[in-house]
């Protein structure tokens, strides 16, 4: 097995509230590896964004802080760099692209100057090289009349626009990690479509992998070799996205599954009841996070977390789950 | 709770020949975003109004339930037009069409109690008291699986699914007629997506309420509606049942489309561009009361010959195609294969 590209060891994440720290991410480990789109699934509030964030630096501060762990990327623990290093490799080795590009870009600027920034400020291109190598990226992503379109302001260009030029602007410095939270969330079917494609296509040729942050399977499934499914702030399930949609092993990773909305007409809709646990909750849940929403769930979950760890029937699958039970439970997949 | 006096067998909501256009000055010079729209929604059946983002849904239902001005078109509730209607007579006819909004989090207001919440309805349209006020609330929420404990909290203590359970008790406490939902799913995890549907369809199911659903993800559609209108540049291209519309034989695929069409990553195709049946510029005929409209595309057909038109294809087509044994839904790369 090659390096990975990016490392997470131990990550814990913690918000300040009702007084104390308490965790939102709790020893999560994570690896991307080179040329690779990792999925991270989950409801809302289940650590994916702060994790991301907390990788990228970007974390609030104040309210929510890194307690421990470590990002090594190419060599170096992110989470331990001083800001004027970190930044030289934000924007320039390491992108990010946010669910909303409306609030994403800077409304006071035309889309052009947006994605010639990073260029001039970390590759040192003149004002005009920049341009020039923008109006490419604009061209590169899709958008129909590069040279007017960069001219006009973010409130000018529709949804799926605006996301295009937040890609551009994050691909714009060639970085070899892109992590995309939601990016298409907020768009609608069609245009999603096409956003995924345009990822797909730019994973393909260049020398890029992704970490694409979604709460929806069927986003995941059309564009990701490998999954991790969060919840509660840690990762229950990971594996290649074709096993876990053939054979899900956690009962999580099977009800996202099953509530996923199909073109076939189910007959008996089905959900997960309950909601995630908040921070305050975590303090009364010794064992199993998802045991209190857990159809599968027997006493003996209510009394440890159970370890993450590869089932025992994996032929020879890279893959691990969180549950006590994943071995006897046979957990039914969906065709993709 | 039944609706006061249904209507029997008629449309509880009747949209007819309705024209919206936004931007300043005389009619000629606006841009028209509905053009001409019919729909009708009957009591207990859940109509769906389809489209990408810009196809006019939500300025149609603005515009049938009056909230932005109208060049022309009539919304008949009950007997009453509500676009004819008094302003007195508007604020009447309210408590028989409610709305829910595609966002929880910003749809209810963060300061006020669930209590004050749900029961603001019954204050402005019936004279109850507050006790008894209350008393209906407290059936209401429970019915939408919130339960009664809930009264005395804010918003802020709810998570997405069930801040729109309680917008939807919100919207049914008066007994609408009708019940408009604009993208009710959209803003909420696929984990609890389900459950709000379900609720949406057995309220349509008990009670008899007429339910128009707006959505873009036809795979939330499939689940809940009855009737399928597709919208397109402002107008209805196919009106149809559900079922008729997700198993119709589709029109056959113009080449140039079909080539495109690429969402695999892994394929060879061209950069994206999304297929459109529609050349650029082609004029798209205006719908005229009692005909159907069709797009300007060669190959769109109508429901004469069993197919569907090409905008409710593509829809269907381009929503994800997980667990979709129908080859006609998936839309994988035909080049990589063949080409």
């Amino acid at each position: 097995m090659p390096e990975p590209l990016l490392e997470v060891r131990d990550l814990t994440v913690e918000v300040r509230a009702g007084g104390a720290w308490r965790p939102v991410v709790e020893d999560l480990s994570l690896d991307i590896h080179r040329h690779e789109i990792l999925g991270l699934v989950g409801e809302s509030g289940s650590g994916k964004s702060v994790t991301a964030l907390a990788v990228m630096g970007l974390l609030p501060e104040g309210r929510v802080r890194v307690a421990r762990g470590e990002a090594r990327f190419a060599g170096r623990d992110l989470l331990a760099l001083p800001a004027r290093r970190l930044n030289a490799v934000r924007g320039a080795e390491i992108a990010m692209v946010f669910q909303d590009p409306l609030t994403s870009l800077n409304p006071l600027l035309r889309v052009g100057s947006q994605v010639a920034e990073p260029l001039r400020r970390h590759r040192g291109l003149s004002r005009r090289a920049a341009a020039a190598e923008a109006t490419r990226w604009l061209e590169r992503v899709g958008l129909p009349e590069p040279e007017r379109l960069g001219r006009c302001y973010p409130f000018e260009l529709s949804g799926g626009m605006r996301q295009r030029v937040a890609i551009a602007t994050a691909l714009a410095c060639g970085p070899q990690l892109l992590l995309a939270d939601e990016p298409t969330t907020a768009l609608d079917v069609t245009v999603q479509s096409e956003i995924l494609r345009l990822l797909g296509e730019l994973q393909a040729e260049g020398d890029l992998s992704i970490v694409f942050v979604s709460h929806d399977l069927a986003v995941v499934a059309e564009l990701c070799d490998r999954v991790a499914v969060m919840y509660a702030g840690q990762v229950v399930e990971q594996a290649p996205a074709d096993d876990l949609f053939a054979r899900p092993r956690s009962p999580y990773a099977e009800g996202l599954l099953r509530a996923m909305p199909r073109l076939v007409k189910t007959p008996d809709s089905y959900w997960i009841e309950g909601r995630p646990p908040t921070a305050v909750d975590l303090a009364r849940l010794p064992g199993c996070r998802f045991a209190p929403r857990c159809d599968h769930a027997v006493p003996a979950c209510a009394e440890a977390v159970p370890p993450l760890v590869a089932p025992a029937d994996r032929d020879g699958v890279d893959r691990a789950v969180r549950c006590i039970r994943a071995d006897e439970l046979r957990l039914e997949g969906v065709d993709r | 709770m039944t609706p006061a006096g249904g209507s029997g067998t008629g449309p509880v909501l009747d949209v007819r020949g309705l024209v919206v256009s936004y931007g300043a000055g005389p009619a000629a010079t606006r841009r028209p975003v509905v053009r001409g729209v019919d729909l009708a929604v009957r009591s207990g059946e859940v109509v769906a109004l389809v489209g990408e983002s810009g196809s006019g849904k939500s300025s149609t239902i603005r515009g049938a339930l009056g909230l932005v001005p109208v060049d022309a078109g009539e919304a008949w509730i009950g007997d009453v037009d509500l676009l004819a209607a008094s302003r007195r007579e508007r604020q009447r006819l309210r408590a028989r069409v409610q709305l829910v909004f595609q966002d929880p989090y910003s749809s209810l207001d963060p300061l006020m109690s669930v209590a004050d919440l749900v029961a603001e309805p019954l204050r402005v349209h019936t004279g109850l008291s507050r006790p008894e006020r209350i008393e209906r609330v407290a059936g209401m929420l429970e019915r939408v699986g919130i339960g009664r404990d809930a009264l005395r909290r804010l918003p802020a203590d709810f998570s997405g699914g069930q801040r729109q359970r309680i917008a939807i008790a919100r919207a049914l406490v008066v007994g609408p007629q009708v019940l408009v939902c604009d993208e009710p799913v959209s803003a909420l995890d696929v984990s609890t997506q389900n459950q709000v549907l379900a609720l949406i369809r057995s309220t349509c199911d008990r009670d008899g309420v007429g339910v128009l659903l707006v959505a873009h993800d036809l795979a939330v559609v499939r689940q809940v509606a009855d009737r399928v209108a597709v919208m397109y540049r402002g107008e209805i291209v196919e009106e149809r049942s559900c079922d008729e519309l997700f198993d119709a034989p589709p029109p056959p695929l113009h080449p140039r489309a079909a080539r495109r069409r690429a969402p695999d990553r892994r394929s060879p195709c061209p950069p994206s561009v999304r297929p459109r049946c529609w050349s650029p510029g082609s004029a798209i005929p205006s719908a005229r009361a009692g005909t159907t409209a069709t797009c300007g595309c060669p190959t769109s057909t109508t429901a004469r010959s069993g197919a569907s038109t090409r905008a409710s294809v593509e829809l269907v087509r381009w929503t994800l195609p997980v667990a979709v044994s129908d080859e006609r839904s998936r839309p994988r790369c035909r080049c990589r294969c063949k080409h």
